[in-house]
């Protein structure tokens, strides 16, 4: 293995972390809120935003999929977890996209990567009941997701900066 | 698969908005719009119906009957009487003809099916007239108000 | 808060196309069987279309047209072996058995004209004849020509005897038209007829007086429309139901235009002229057919105002009144039911 046990763990608090704001964002915004049951702000997304350029895709894939599987595990049920799956690999691609890229800020690619979650829990919804109906709420939730990347990318920021400054390289 | 440099992460992010950032936002604005813009569409088509073949019987210019030959799942038949005799129409999904009729050269019995719009089949003696049409309520009002009532009662 | 907002908004604008797909008209028949059937036809001087849904549609029309042209036979003054026409010519003469379906029709045409103080009076056959409508050579006869044929209108005077079945008019001249309630009656004794048959549902259509029971294909209620007075091929809403007769009255079918003046053909006993009345139509929403036609020439000729009150007064069935001003009144049970075709008119529900 060419991951160091530190990676791992660092690996290991993120996905904590992760999973943390998973459970709580449905505290401050209630999963009613949302068309579909399951559907989530993805909050979770300033973790694998965070890994993306801490640690590169592969710790992130991780990150994302460990992260779902434990939410699942401790009493979630199979429709979150693939919309959680679905959210967070589709939002996760595109961020890394965005991120090679190399002309975003943490901003952009934060927006398109909680619009791309967005889209993807949709697809997903829309596969599950079998019809394009869930898609008219595609619109007003892009628009959310715009805000929420913003916050996600503010978020992240302070973040990022003290995690650097203790840890200037991230690696072994 | 290793990405990490030796200082400092692979990737540095920039923190500062940027043009591109703007772009990605008016992306998801504009993906939003269209997706928006389609639904618009949709929902308008799915209020005004699709056009779709019609039979319509007069007697002597008279609209007497008529039906919507998309809705027809059963057989329906219809009788109109005049003073010299009755004849029958009969419908059936998509098509419709003149079943029978008392009048002496049955030529309009001959016709047979109309399936087509702009098909007739005429009886002269008893000056009837079946034709097939094609009505399309698409674009607004619709000159045909079969569905919106039943009968009136005037 | 802003995902709050979102969902609010997300809510109100789009559900409609997941409920977009129902609209379209559903052809799924399904459950039993058979068919549907109609049958037009000219009787009682109108014309008529009945048609009836399910397992006996064709045999149910079938019957129902025959009982029409029985009826006629009976009923219509133009017939002259109808058994009405027999009382008329007997008029000062001698009593005229009848069946006993004429004699009900007859004692339940006087006691409409005994509730509805004489607005409704069958015997006003000779006023008809001198204005024309019965030959429909018209004409204003002038006033002592109505003076002189006006004491002949008098529905009291009408001598019925419920043991030999007889009816009598005793003073020479007075002649019965039916024409008032013959096509109410009809529709009830047509409905009777198809009911007997295996149908699901029906939609009888006697000129205009419309009679419906079951429900359609789809489940739904009929839908029924009512005429715009003012202009003969719109109408002024639609009535949701079934089991119901709606019957309408209004001087705008049947009319002349002399002089630049229109004189329609529902008269005012009292006056032996057509009634001038603030309304242009009367529809009777009701179970009774009978009780549908003789009361929307009745209420036609009362005026809105009593109109209303005889409607509160009993209350045994439902009345929608347009009137001159193109307004809506309609009694308040059909509240729910009764919906107009352009929401720009004013429409009112009485208590």
């Amino acid at each position: 293995m060419k991951y160091s046990i530190y990676d791992m763990t660092r690996w290991s608090i993120l996905t904590a972390l992760a999973l943390t704001l998973s459970v709580t964002e449905t505290l401050f915004f209630p999963g009613m809120l949302f068309p579909v049951p399951g559907m989530r702000l993805g909050l979770s997304n300033i973790v694998t935003l965070l890994a993306l350029y801490l640690f590169g895709a592969f710790p992130t894939i991780l990150i994302v999929c460990i992260r779902c599987l434990i939410t699942f595990a401790f009493g979630g049920n199979l429709t979150s977890f693939l919309f959680s799956m679905a959210g967070g690999l589709l939002a996760l691609a595109v961020m890394l996209l965005l991120r090679n890229f190399r002309k975003f800020s943490l901003f952009g690619v934060s927006v398109a990567g909680s619009a791309a979650h967005t889209v993807g829990q949709i697809l997903i919804a829309c596969l599950m009941t079998r019809t394009w109906a869930t898609i008219s709420y595609l619109p007003v939730l892009m628009i959310v997701s715009i805000v929420t990347g913003l916050v996600i990318a503010g978020l992240s920021i302070p973040v990022y900066k003290a995690v650097t400054a203790i840890h200037p390289g991230v690696e072994n | 698969m290793n990405l990490k440099k030796k200082n400092g992460t692979a990737y540095e992010p920039q923190y500062r908005f940027n043009r591109f950032d703007a772009a990605v936002i008016l992306l998801v604005i504009l993906i939003a719009a269209a997706a928006a813009f389609q639904l618009f569409q949709t929902t308008q088509k799915s209020i005004t119906a699709t056009s779709h073949l019609e039979a319509v019987l007069t007697v002597s210019g008279e609209e007497v009957w008529r039906s919507n030959l998309s809705d027809v799942t059963q057989q329906q038949t219809h009788k109109v009487t005049v003073s010299a005799g009755s004849l029958t129409v009969l419908a059936e999904a998509g098509k419709v003809r003149v079943a029978s009729s008392d009048c002496p050269d049955q030529i309009c019995v001959h016709t047979g099916w109309l399936t087509s719009a702009g098909q007739t089949a005429v009886c002269l003696p008893f000056k009837v007239v079946l034709k097939v049409i094609s009505v399309d309520s698409q674009g607004g009002i619709s000159t045909d108000t079969s569905a919106l009532y039943d009968a009136i009662s005037k | 808060m802003l995902v709050f907002l979102a969902f609010l908004l997300s809510g109100c604008g789009l559900t409609p196309v997941i409920s977009g797909s129902s609209v379209a008209a559903s052809s799924a028949g399904t459950v039993s069987s058979a068919a549907t059937a109609t049958a037009d036809f000219f009787a009682m001087d109108t014309y008529m279309s009945i048609t009836a849904n399910g397992t006996d549609a064709q045999a149910a029309v079938d019957a129902a047209q025959a009982e029409v042209y029985t009826l006629e036979n009976e009923l219509s003054r133009n017939l002259p072996a109808s058994e009405i026409s027999k009382i008329n010519a007997q008029s000062g003469l001698l009593p005229v058995a009848v069946s006993q379906e004429t004699f009900n029709i007859i004692s339940d045409a006087v006691s409409y004209s005994e509730k509805t103080n004489g607005a409704f009076d069958i015997t006003i056959a000779p006023i008809m004849d001198i204005w024309g409508f019965t030959d429909s050579k018209f004409r204003v006869p002038s006033a002592s020509e109505i003076q002189a044929v006006l004491p002949l209108v008098n529905w009291q005077k009408i001598v019925l005897d419920k043991t030999k079945l007889t009816v009598e008019l005793p003073v020479k001249g007075m002649a019965l038209d039916l024409g008032g309630i013959a096509k109410g009656y009809s529709s009830d004794k047509v409905q009777a007829v198809m009911r007997g048959y295996n149908i699901t549902s029906a939609l009888i259509s006697l000129g205009g007086n419309v009679a419906v029971f079951g429900t359609k294909a789809d489940g739904a209620l009929w839908k029924i429309a009512i005429s715009d007075p003012a202009a003969p091929d719109s109408y002024i809403g639609v009535l949701t139901a079934t089991d119901v007769s709606v019957i309408t009255s209004g001087g705008y079918e049947r009319n002349f235009t002399q002089n630049g003046v229109t004189y329609i053909h529902i008269m005012d006993p009292a006056l032996g002229t057509p009634v001038q009345s603030d309304l242009l139509s009367v529809s009777i929403v009701s179970a009774d057919g009978v009780q549908g036609d003789s009361l929307s020439t009745a209420l036609f000729v009362m005026g809105k105002d009593k109109a209303i009150a005889y409607w509160q007064a009993h209350k045994d069935f439902a009345c929608i009144l347009v009137t001159s001003t193109g307004e809506v009144f309609a009694s308040t049970e059909l509240q729910n039911t009764f919906s107009l075709m352009d929401a720009k008119r004013s429409l009112t529900f009485f208590k």
